[in-house]
């Protein structure tokens, strides 16, 4: 069977999937196709960085805007068989970014974090029931999701304002959150610490998204 | 709309940007299916901009009455230093259960899983450690730099930490349509109102919002006489904004913008009725324009 999108997504959030899917990939084939993938996307990052030459910034523009355009116009009627294997290309790398996301070279280890005091609470705001009820699994989420923020290519690329606005805003939010965890501490109820932890999961997987998304405007 | 559906969105625009990409060279004869694809290609990549608000908007839209609780409970009087890391109490010191992106902390390499034992030659390794750090960090000035005494696998090492600001006057929270309930204003402190039209402009910059930007390298910088600054690769449309394709920002209302976040974050500090200055380069020449914001998004030319 083919995955759905919405079964990636499933995979990335670490929700359950199905058996059949499960099953799938544990396959060798897929795992050989998935280390392709990874071994492709670590020699794309390792391309060194092309500088301009001097004095031909217009001449450029001008000839990006002509090619660009005259290249980009035929995928829109015959390709699209390949938008679609592309556009599961990149859910699928987005699972793999965020799912299989080991630690940074410098950074630490797993550090369990169950030696934090736990919270004993099995709502989250405003009703809707979390999966898990202590704020311990939402700190892992959080860190999981750090991760695969430190695996996104940070070199400055070009990006519009309206979508450096959204990242700034989501960073401020987490800022915010962390802040409140800190200065509040152990004044914080096991509910409020709770409802904090999952706004932060919240932010940081609308930021990965975002960030994400942006990626993928140079690379493809 | 949920935000889960709203991620949907996104990935669906992620997948129209991405699908509408560089393939074979179009033929000649066709310049009609041309303009076209180009207007699909724009209108992907509008989707997948409106698609990106939209989920910072309902961030922000989801919290509860918990957090809204804590939020009233925020002491945010004076200036307020901060490090850029979420704490929890563990057995051996402070744990860092995670790091702000973009913030100090990340900046000097702390990451989620380190646990601090001692901040500022104060030990924190003791069970009322988080409440030392705390204390500790009331004596911290935006500006220092602070050590944190880490141990990280077992080892223990020193890292650096310069402490930033915490600024408390863009918060908003619990949008109820499209009015926040709660606003976070640094001279105000917390405050709950409604009807707060000026704050809608946070989550977007109006005409600034199709503008392209990109760090200056110091090579590509060479070429525009600029070592620092932001490259308008595409000017916004808005021609009141007076910018032109090829322009280095280098100062927004006197300030240096780090990176293009920081220049948004000191674009939306601007109020309506105040002049901003644009330091910038153009053709190897600085100039400055003066702009006058009309109301949320919008500017003018000053005359």
């Amino acid at each position: 069977m083919r995955p759905t999108t919405e079964d990636l997504l499933k995979l990335r959030d670490g929700e359950p999937v199905s058996a059949t899917l499960a099953a799938e990939l544990e396959d060798p084939m897929v795992r050989h196709d998935v280390q392709q993938l990874d071994q492709v996307r670590r020699e794309l990052r390792a391309l060194p960085v092309l500088q301009p030459p001097a004095g031909v910034w217009d001449q450029v523009r001008a000839q990006l805007t002509t090619e660009s355009a005259a290249a980009e116009r035929p995928s829109s009627r015959r390709h699209w068989p390949a938008r679609l294997a592309l556009a599961a290309s990149v859910a699928l790398v987005a699972v793999l970014l965020i799912g299989r996301a080991p630690d940074p070279v410098s950074g630490p280890g797993e550090v369990p974090m169950a030696t934090v005091a736990g919270a004993d609470v099995t709502d989250r705001p405003g009703g809707r029931p979390l999966l898990n009820p202590s704020y311990v699994s939402l700190a892992a989420e959080s860190r999981r999701l750090e991760r695969a923020l430190t695996r996104l290519d940070n070199r400055p690329r070009v990006i519009t304002a309206g979508t450096a606005s959204t990242i700034a805003e989501l960073e401020d939010r987490i800022a915010l959150v962390d802040y409140q965890l800190g200065s509040l501490g152990t004044s914080l109820t096991g509910r409020e610490r709770t409802a904090l932890w999952q706004q932060r999961v919240d932010l940081m997987h609308s930021l990965v998204m975002v960030r994400y998304a942006q990626a993928q405007r140079d690379r493809f | 709309m949920s935000i889960r559906v709203v991620l949907l969105l996104l990935s669906g625009g992620l997948a129209l940007a991405a699908g509408a990409q560089p393939s074979p060279p179009a033929t000649p004869e066709a310049p009609a299916e041309l303009d076209s694809a180009q207007l699909e290609l724009e209108t992907a990549r509008e989707q997948l901009e409106r698609a990106a608000r939209e989920v910072a908007r309902l961030s922000a839209e989801i919290v509860g009455p918990e957090v809204e609780e804590v939020v009233r409970r925020l002491r945010l009087e004076g200036r307020r230093a901060m490090l850029g890391v979420s704490i929890e109490q563990a057995d051996d010191g402070v744990l860092v259960a995670g790091v702000t992106p973009g913030g100090p902390a990340a900046e000097a390499d702390v990451y989620s899983g380190d646990v601090i034992t001692a901040i500022n030659g104060i030990d924190v390794s003791g069970p009322d450690g988080v409440r030392r750090l705390v204390d500790e960090m009331g004596n911290v000035e935006p500006g220092d730099e602070v050590p944190l005494v880490l141990k990280r696998d077992g080892e223990q090492r020193t890292v650096n930490v310069t402490a930033t600001e915490f600024s408390a006057r863009r918060y908003v929270f619990g949008y109820g349509d499209d009015e926040p309930n709660i606003v976070i204003d640094g001279d105000r402190d917390v405050d709950v109102r409604r009807g707060g039209g000026r704050w809608s402009r946070l989550l977007h910059l109006g005409r600034w919002a199709d503008m392209e930007l990109v760090e200056l390298t110091p090579g590509l910088g060479s070429y525009f006489g600029a070592e620092e600054g932001l490259l308008v690769v595409r000017a916004p449309k808005d021609e009141s904004l007076q910018l032109e394709d090829g322009d280095v920002i280098l100062k927004i209302g006197q300030r240096e913008p780090r990176d293009t976040g920081h220049a948004m974050r000191i674009l939306r500090s601007f109020e309506e009725g105040e002049i901003l200055a644009l330091d910038i380069m153009r053709k190897q020449r600085k100039r400055t324009l003066e702009i006058e914001i009309v109301d949320a998004g919008k500017v003018s030319r000053r005359d």
